[in-house]
């Protein structure tokens, strides 16, 4: 299965929950973010190296906590890799580990549209703010044009409790609200996903929420 | 399948005009190969082949009782050009007709891919900030959250640094770069088939070509914000005036 993690707007948290949802699921989780990554990297190869012909994708995951295969972080790598095969990329390595959960960029361009293409479902990450839920309508808007069903959709970063009901009718999927949580925050940086270190909190249970909705999907 | 074709050339260059008419009970995919030598310059969006073309030809899907017309240019060689309405012909043929195969359906990953990659965009940084020192133009970001842990790694992706060129020697690198890509797209101005050809095949095809016009104009705004800098900086050496008698009575 290749899940893609995607919200439109940048900064609501969709690393964040990529991350963690991976980590829950048992799978691998991919930074997608060609331009800005910011999942835990290492030395080897990357998904910049990837898109050039350098490495197959199977060589790039880095082992953790959480697997990830992370993506480079210069420009001129963000240049050359070749956004046309992202999609062989990722569907060779759902082959071999499955989830694989695509931590999609912000902004609605072919690094998000390529992940959707080939994902056989998508999770929408906002935040009760409305900027933040207007772009997830457009990326669910992208989704569907794509074929990628929206699973759920994570609403990141709730202080006080948001109109889960309107985002649900507005989204079209039902609305796990994920609680402000320090221990979140901390979980990619750290690389202590949330299901290690509080499973029983809120957030924990949102996450496993979400998790198995995925695998329901 | 029932199938005519014209052909007007242009500036040595042939656009082909192929119809297809499905006369059969049955939705039918006929591919259509290019007879000509020059290779197939086929429709694109945002650098993307349109669905269903390759240098060879396209690959259409006619409905029942449904027709369809496609175009390609198609550059000339010397033996063709001598009498284009006489030496071309046809210009293209059917090579098969049949049942319709998984890639070219709509629903067919391949095709959302490519679907995708037409209509949103390049999502790469352009070339401009690329060539200004590689080294320095790197990201240098961390997924740290804030002491309240209300915030993620997206957030705290910093920015990306690009330098300038500081050195007079980096300043002359990158306008020579500048000099080489213009100085290819001129060669093509006015270029022979054969001339042309061989530019395309030095520089990665059309496809690369087209890279590189898109970089020349990049490279047009950089230098215009340079023109910019360098007329400010003019007039403000002008402006300045030492108060050198004041200065000597403090020193």
């Amino acid at each position: 299965m290749i899940l893609a993690v995607c919200g439109g707007k940048g900064g609501v948290g969709k690393s964040t929950v990529a991350y963690n949802l991976a980590g829950a699921l048992d799978g691998v989780v991919v930074d997608g973010d060609l331009g800005m990554a910011n999942l835990p990297s290492w030395g080897g190869p990357t998904l910049h190296d990837v898109l050039a012909g350098r490495a197959a994708i199977h060589e790039c995951i880095r082992g953790g906590p959480v697997d990830v295969v992370p993506c480079g972080r210069s420009l001129a790598g963000a240049r050359a890799a070749d956004v046309a095969a992202l999609g062989g990329a990722l569907q060779s390595l759902s082959a071999e580990r499955a989830p694989v959960v695509v931590d999609c960029p912000a902004g609605l361009r072919a690094d998000v549209g390529v992940p959707l293409a080939v994902a056989d479902a998508a999770v929408l990450v906002t935040a009760p703010e409305p900027y933040a839920l207007a772009d997830a309508l457009r990326t669910r808007e992208l989704a569907r044009e794509l074929d990628a069903g929206v699973c759920c959709v994570v609403c990141n970063r709730v202080v006080d409790a948001p109109p889960t009901a309107t985002i649900r009718d507005v989204l079209g999927a039902p609305v796990v609200v994920l609680p402000t949580d320090p221990r979140v925050g901390r979980s990619v940086a750290a690389e202590r996903p949330v299901y290690e270190v509080s499973p029983e909190s809120d957030a924990g249970r949102a996450l496993e929420d979400a998790a198995r909705r995925v695998e329901r999907c | 399948m029932q199938f005519d074709w014209s052909v007007d050339v242009v500036a040595g260059v042939a656009l082909v005009t192929v119809r297809l008419r499905n006369e059969t009970g049955l939705v039918r995919e006929a591919r259509v190969r290019n007879e000509l030598a020059g290779p197939v310059l086929p429709p694109r969006r945002e650098g993307t082949f349109e669905a269903g073309w390759d240098r060879e030809g396209v690959t259409v899907v006619v409905d029942v009782g449904d027709s369809a017309v496609r175009g390609y240019a198609c550059p000339l060689d010397d033996a063709d050009s001598g009498d284009p309405t006489g030496r071309i012909e046809p210009p293209a043929t059917i090579t098969s007709v049949d049942s319709p195969s998984d890639t070219t359906s709509p629903g067919s990953p391949d095709s959302a891919v490519n679907h995708a990659r037409r209509s949103l965009g390049d999502p790469r940084p352009p070339r401009a900030v690329v060539e200004v020192g590689s080294e320095a133009a790197s990201l240098d970001q961390s997924a740290s959250a804030d002491e309240d842990g209300t915030s993620d790694g997206d957030d705290e992706a910093g920015e990306a640094y690009v330098s300038r060129p500081d050195t007079p020697d980096e300043v002359d690198d990158r306008l020579d770069s500048v000099r080489e890509r213009v100085a290819v797209l001129e060669s093509l101005d006015g270029a022979s088939v054969d001339e042309a050809t061989e530019i395309l095949c030095a520089h990665g095809g059309l496809s690369g070509v087209e890279a590189l016009a898109s970089s020349v104009e990049e490279d047009a705004e950089a230098l215009k914000v340079d023109a910019a800098d360098t007329e400010s900086l003019t007039e403000r050496i002008a402006e300045v005036s030492l108060p050198i008698d004041g200065l000597r009575r403090l020193a």
